[in-house]
């Protein structure tokens, strides 16, 4: 369904993504792994439409999308989850997954969506007038990726999912996760938390320096030297 | 010291032009000496404007209103303690100094546009009292100036004018070459990197734009003692706006470059407004479309096309390229949040 | 319901706020005592027209962080096309409803072309333009003020076109005060044009895509909203309603290359006090401005009426530039 060819990135000078090939097949659920500043990030930001990419390609459904705008990527059917969350923090909750449907044109889809996202995430429905901008870490988190779901998407793209988030809340998220997965959702995740990663997606990739060093299965990877001795071993 | 005049050499020559042109036919006529008086004030404002808005990146919107209060600072002295004129010019000095300072430290913490807004309101409620305190300033009937000299001619106003430009090129340029330039380049283009290298940005924003003012109050009062006639009109916000296009126009940072924008523009200002005036505001409206498509297309102005020019022959690059951006270019985010 | 509400007692918590509406309805009283209710219903009729150019222009700045020094501008594009539609439609019957026309048609021209402006410039410098977004654009907008004041002038020339009046009726008695059936008209305007505008950004698609823009942009882009539209579609809004502004009062305002001057400086005065960018606050402020406006101009004298206002910006600007109602100022330390 996506697949990512030779694609260079980087912001102003500096390049930070080198000639990364990674592809997610219909229904997979795909980690992209790695340090701090790997170009996780920005891989994720190329595909979504928020940076435009230096050279490379990224194909969706077959279709070039590389340069596209945001906003035409989301139309396509890619949802994203970023890091920051860009909640409108001025709205409530209800206006915020609203939104998350703007090109949802169909009103009875948008409403069996919202009933959906209230379904997986009670708390949501719970806090559904208040304004965004007052909720704790983990609701805020919740409502980003309740929002991206509002838009009906065929791949969803989530940044760093557990980042800011207490191991319990870590957890819920990363359940809602395999089962909208379990489901038939196509989601690419970017992630630091290798362990509790490996333990959930089906295949993965090692992002190092802007260059992939491994991929594979979760299992074949976290069965790996290199994982062990880099990621693992630090996690223990 | 050779290598120093030889690295000026384009300003010298300039220089030199601007001398002799008044003798030249046509320019030996007394009405185009009356612009190049006029063109020679302009340059002038326009480098003392320059200096705020293209190293501290903050457009002094009442400019017009330090200048006026210069020149009426200097008119009501020598009218009233009969000082000689070059004297009295520093009173306005002094208090176009002082009200730029007190504009700068009430305002100049903040981000630019409130510093921008604030001087232009300041101006404004200054116009406004200037035309209100009629027995001190006459008001709207206008001040009576004495001038320099006794004579029609424009020719010594002129070598007056060209040389307060001058000095205000010079100073306001070494100044820029100094530690107190790089810290308002530094202020200008990256606040966080001023601030780590122990830079206060206020301070420095406060000392860039008192001195500014101080100039545009110093020309002002030669203004008022040229003129020979003073109203509170000369602190209207258009006023203002002619210094800011002859700035833009002539390539924001440069100093040299409004100044040399300063003379095409009064010429053919006044030129249109003499030959066309069938078509009365059409000279504004063309510097108001050479102002929009500078800003939008080639910010740099007339400075930066002399520098592409110099660099790289005629061809020269216009805008930029809203294309996929290259490695080592600026950065292409598509949407206009830094990262 | 409950959330603007919530949102208006969120942007109401400062306590410097509260004690200038406090003040300021003290300064109404004090005015009414005085002067007479003339006061208080003048500057109803005034604040709510100075309140609808002034949302525009904290409209634009607060979603596309364009400061307008053109909106005057707009004003006066709304006047001169009431006056040429009034006047085209002179001959015409069905009294009430020419009037209701002329503005309406004011509104559309100035909606074209604000939506013209923004993208044959805005968006243009959208493209370009990394760093200082703000100043750039403000300069750009000295520009395009400059363009149309003087077009006007080439174009129409420099005389006053003004009309007598929308309706030539008795005037409307008020509490004890006689109000001409034109500014009763204005009024009306005005209080439907905020309502529809304060109903189109709380509970339309379109607003709330307005307002997810101003809010945060990947955001909206996340969501699939086309920002760059959205962006032309505000400032078309902006301009818009300031040019039913000026076809409104032409009564009041004849049609002249310069009228936009002095709209221009209220509109900013209100913003400044509101806070730049708060366009509830925009409303609640040009109230403000009208009512001192019109208790300096009845008390110290009509000369004193402008200086006054200006003065209490500077002030405003050097204690708390953020306004009343606006967000904190970001220091020069974090721009």
């Amino acid at each position: 369904m996506l697949r990512v060819t030779e694609l260079d990135a980087g912001y102003g000078f500096l390049q930070v993504v080198h000639g990364v090939n990674l592809q997610v097949n219909p229904g997979e659920l795909v980690a992209l792994l790695g340090p701090n500043g790997a170009g996780k990030s920005t891989t994720l930001k190329c595909i979504a439409g928020l940076l435009r990419p230096w050279k490379g390609d990224i194909a969706f459904q077959g279709r070039s999308i590389g340069g596209l705008r945001g906003d035409r990527v989301n139309r396509l059917g890619i949802g994203l989850v970023s890091e920051a969350l860009n909640l409108f923090t001025g709205m409530t909750v209800y206006e915020n997954l609203l939104m998350g449907a703007y090109a949802v044109p169909d009103a009875e889809k948008r409403r069996r969506s919202l009933d959906f996202v209230f379904g997986l995430f009670p708390r949501l429905a719970e806090r559904r007038p208040q304004l965004a901008g007052t909720l704790s870490g983990g609701e805020r988190k919740m409502l980003a990726l309740g929002r991206a779901l509002m838009g009906g998407p065929s791949l969803l793209l989530v940044d760093e999912p557990s980042l800011g988030l207490a191991p319990k809340l870590t957890q819920q998220v990363f359940e809602a996760l395999r089962k909208l997965s379990d489901d038939g959702l196509t989601i690419l995740l970017v992630e630091q938390n290798v362990t509790a990663t490996l333990e959930m997606v089906d295949r993965a990739y090692v992002l190092e320096q802007g260059e992939i060093v491994l991929e594979g299965s979760a299992q074949k990877l976290s069965e790996s030297e290199h994982v062990k001795n880099v990621y693992l071993g630090a996690m223990a | 010291m050779k290598a120093f005049l030889w690295r000026r050499r384009g300003l010298g020559l300039a220089l030199l032009a601007l001398a002799v042109l008044p003798l030249i036919p046509p320019f030996d006529a007394e009405n185009l000496r009356r612009w190049l008086v006029i063109g020679a004030l302009l340059a002038g404002w326009a480098i003392a404007f320059d200096f705020t808005a293209g190293y501290i990146n903050v457009v002094n919107f009442g400019f017009a209103a330090f200048a006026g209060a210069g020149g009426y600072a200097s008119a009501l002295v020598t009218i009233h303690y009969g000082l000689p004129i070059w004297m009295s010019m520093f009173a306005g000095v002094l208090l176009a100094g002082i009200l730029g300072f007190l504009t700068g430290v009430l305002t100049l913490r903040f981000r630019g546009i409130y510093a921008a807004v604030a001087a232009w309101f300041l101006g404004l409620a200054l116009l406004g009292i200037t035309r209100n305190v009629s027995p001190i300033t006459r008001g709207p009937l206008g001040l009576s100036v004495p001038t320099f000299f006794t004579t029609d001619s424009n020719l010594p106003y002129y070598y007056v004018v060209l040389g307060m430009m001058l000095v205000t090129y010079l100073v306001l340029k070494a100044v820029t070459e100094s530690r107190a330039g790089l810290a308002f380049r530094a202020i200008g283009q990256n606040m966080e990197a001023a601030r780590a290298s122990g830079v206060n940005p206020t301070r420095y924003r406060i000392l860039n734009f008192t001195l500014s003012c101080m100039f545009a109050g110093w020309l002002g009062a030669f203004y008022a003692h040229y003129y020979a006639i003073l109203t509170p009109d000369v602190m209207a916000t258009s006023q203002t706006v002619q210094v800011l296009v002859a700035a833009y126009l002539g390539g924001r940072g440069s100093l040299w470059g409004p100044a040399a924008a300063a003379f095409p523009l009064v010429f053919s200002t006044e030129w249109l407004r003499s030959n066309l005036d069938r078509f009365p505001g059409l000279d504004l409206v063309v510097y108001g479309l050479a102002l929009i498509l500078v800003m939008v297309y080639y910010p740099g102005g007339f400075a930066e096309l002399v520098h592409a020019i110099r660099d790289r022959g005629l061809r020269v690059r216009w805008g930029r390229r809203p294309l996929r951006a290259q490695p080592g270019e600026a950065p292409a985010v598509l949407s206009d949040v830094p990262d | 319901m409950s959330v603007a509400v919530q949102r208006l007692g969120r942007e109401f918590r400062s306590p410097v706020a509260t004690g200038l509406i406090v003040g300021v309805l003290a300064l109404a009283i004090f005015g009414v005592v005085r002067g007479g209710t003339f006061i208080l219903v003048d500057s109803l009729v005034t604040g709510a027209i100075w309140a609808l150019v002034a949302a525009g222009l904290a409209l634009t700045f607060g979603v596309m962080g364009v400061p307008n020094f053109a909106q005057g501008e707009f004003f006066m594009v709304g006047t001169l096309s009431g006056y040429l539609v009034y006047t085209a439609l002179s001959g015409v019957q069905g009294r009430p409803y020419v009037p209701v026309v002329t503005i309406l048609m004011a509104l559309l021209v100035g909606f074209v072309l604000g939506a013209l402006v923004d993208l044959a410039v805005f968006a243009q410098m959208r493209r370009r333009i990394r760093e200082g977004w703000v100043m750039n654009t403000f300069v750009v907008t000295v520009g395009i003020s400059v363009v149309m004041i003087n077009a006007h002038q080439l174009i129409w020339g420099t005389d006053y076109k003004g009309i007598v009046a929308y309706f030539n009726g008795p005037p409307v008695h008020v509490l004890g005060v006689s109000i001409a059936l034109d500014r009763v008209f204005a009024i009306s305007v005005a209080a439907v044009a905020i309502a529809g505008l304060w109903w189109l950004l709380s509970y339309s698609r379109i607003g709330r895509a307005i307002r997810a823009v101003s809010q945060d942009e990947p955001g909206a882009l996340m969501v699939g909203i086309n920002v760059g539209r959205m962006r032309t579609l505000t400032f078309g809004i902006s301009s818009g309603l300031a040019a039913l502004a000026g076809a409104t009062l032409l009564f009041q305002f004849p049609s002249f290359p310069f009228v936009g001057v002095k709209p221009l400086y209220v509109a900013w005065t209100v913003v400044i006090l509101a806070g730049l960018g708060n366009v509830g606050g925009a409303v609640v402020a040009g109230f403000i401005i009208a009512l001192l406006e019109a208790n300096t101009g009845f008390f110290i004298g009509s000369a004193w009426e402008d200086v006054v206002p200006f003065a209490l910006i500077v002030l405003i600007l050097a204690v708390r530039p953020t306004g009343l109602f606006g967000r904190a100022v970001r220091s020069v330390w974090e721009q």
